[in-house]
């Protein structure tokens, strides 16, 4: 009786395929668990101690504004909706400053096309590093919140932080989604120019609505809106680590 | 074994590279074109920087896309313009490509130096590169892209800006290399490729020209290749007349190195000479 062998290239073959499906695959957070493993915090911010030297500036300022702006004669009549709008405004400015400034300098840097031809490319690093600054911006905010309580300029902490955090999750969706289906840096670089004016035309134009939605709705609505935004931001990420696309960031 | 099955790389309206079909195998392939033929598109779709318009690109029969960071855990890649930082020293350099490549800290560091002594670096190894000549930092981007010991190297123009000593140790180091590794390297400097490259592939009107040896490539030339000497005062006149290679004065007379189809309009002291690598590329690309 003659039993018929595969060839080489079939057992290579069926093997690849029980590999394939058969081994647990393991989800982007996973990856980007055992990339931090990998190399470290040293190697995932090389380079990057100007652009957080430029965003703590930025942070610092904005703690001294509200200093200052409770510093002023007639303490703790600052209206509310001016320092509701300002919060949601101001707070990804950190995140923002990061992120632009980040991929810039990676864009300009002439190491790139080294970079992404390593096992773990500029992409990997950039989706890192985003989600990083978004945990460090929310500690920025409740700290933030904290700063203007203990200022005497408004007493809802709970409101005040979840203001900023929706400002932080709104922008870095439109910026991640941005980066998904733009081409290149310019359009993240428009979303975080346009950010400022686009709050301030709304704050002029539709004021009502607005204010309505930072100082009105209730809070547990507002909080559902914030984890929506975040679970779009967090699947924006996991869609650009696992993305294979020509030229990313340039 | 690495395919390339069909590809075509577009830039809005603009064609580079049409219908390219190559395959590399272990061993040196040198790839030769004038500026603007497509040499660095086909090597930056090869290390996945650029993606085909159509056609794709294969290793041992699996598509280089889907592969991911296997296929660029084979892959060692020397641009055309090598960036580094300059305030690192190769080593600090090193350190962190070899890290971004995924090799462990030990392994890496023995590497790094056993690289840096290759490239004839070790003295230097912990200077900062913003003192190197242009050649020291060429030879960095060596190092850097030996460092995962990849099975396919692709250097893009990588003698640029080094001496005839130093071109003579990277020949002997390509070569050395090329034993059990694919090495695609592209340049200008003929002589480089001419004595390393187990094939050679010509670039033309953006699809490939020829896909050959060097002996069989200059075969081509066989009695199209000329040297004659003719005097100072017909010397303008004669290369306007005939495609010149080479030109070297001596006392009283011109000696001329020439390629020329067919005998007609051959100055009767020319005598045919055995043509070389560069010849043929002076004689392929006139047009250009």
């Amino acid at each position: 009786m003659k039993i018929e062998y595969p060839t080489p290239q079939e057992q290579h073959d069926s093997i690849e395929r029980i590999v394939k499906y058969g081994l647990p695959q393991r989800s982007a957070f996973a990856e980007l668990r055992e990339m931090f493993r990998s190399l470290g915090p040293r190697v995932i911010f090389y380079g990057q101690g100007d652009v957080m030297f430029i965003a703590a500036m930025a942070v610092a300022f904005i703690a001294y504004y509200l200093v200052q702006l409770a510093c002023q004669p007639g303490i703790g009549k600052v209206a509310p909706e001016y320092l509701y709008s300002f919060l949601f405004t101001v707070s990804p400015t950190m995140y923002l400053l990061l992120c632009l400034l980040g991929f810039w300098k990676e864009k300009l840097s002439t190491v790139y096309d080294i970079k992404m031809t390593c096992k773990y490319t500029v992409c990997h690093l950039a989706v890192f590093r985003m989600l990083a600054f978004s945990c460090a911006n929310i500690v920025v905010n409740m700290l933030t919140a904290g700063l203007c309580c203990l200022l005497h300029l408004e007493s809802d902490f709970w409101r005040m932080f979840m203001v900023s955090a929706s400002g932080l999750f709104l922008l870095s969706v439109l910026l991640i989604y941005s980066l998904l289906f733009g081409r290149g840096i310019i359009p993240p670089t428009v979303v975080s120019v346009v950010w400022v004016p686009a709050n301030l035309l709304c704050n002029a134009l539709a004021k009502d609505t607005y204010w309505h939605f930072l100082r009105v709705v209730p809070l547990p609505l507002h909080i559902a809106v914030t984890a929506a935004l975040a679970c779009l931001y967090i699947f924006g990420l996991k869609r650009l680590f696992l993305r294979k696309k020509e030229r990313v960031l340039c | 074994m690495l395919t390339v099955q069909n590809v075509t790389k577009r830039f809005g309206s603009f064609t580079a590279l049409e219908d390219i079909n190559l395959e590399f195998g272990k061993g040196v392939y040198g790839l030769l074109a004038p500026n603007g033929a497509g040499k660095t598109t086909l090597m930056k779709m090869i290390v996945t920087l650029l993606f085909p318009t159509k056609g794709r690109i294969l290793c041992d029969g699996k598509e280089i896309l889907s592969m991911g960071e296997n296929y660029r855990e084979k892959i060692g890649y020397l641009p055309q313009e090598f960036g580094y930082y300059r305030n690192d020293s190769p080593r600090q350099y090193l350190r962190y490509l070899g890290a971004l490549k995924g090799l462990e800290r030990k392994a890496a560091e023995i590497r790094i130096d056993r690289l840096l002594e290759k490239v004839g670096l070790a003295d230097v190894k912990d200077k900062k590169m913003k003192k190197f000549s242009g050649g020291m930092v060429q030879r960095v981007g060596i190092a850097q892209a030996l460092l995962g010991n990849p099975e396919i190297l692709v250097l893009d123009e990588p003698t640029a800006g080094l001496d005839p000593k130093e071109r003579a140790r990277f020949r002997n180091l390509i070569s050395e290399l090329s034993k059990d590794r694919t090495v695609i390297l592209s340049t200008h400097i003929v002589s480089d490729i001419e004595s390393v490259a187990n094939r050679i592939v010509m670039l033309k009107d953006h699809s490939v020209y020829c896909d050959t040896d060097c002996s069989s490539l200059c075969g081509m030339m066989g009695g199209k290749v000329f040297e004659c000497s003719v005097p100072q005062k017909e010397a303008d006149s004669f290369e306007m007349s005939h495609l010149v290679i080479s030109r070297r004065e001596e006392p009283g007379q011109t000696h001329f190195r020439f390629a020329q189809d067919g005998e007609k309009g051959l100055p009767p002291q020319a005598k045919p000479v055995q043509p070389d690598l560069e010849d043929v590329f002076l004689y392929v690309y006139r047009e250009d």
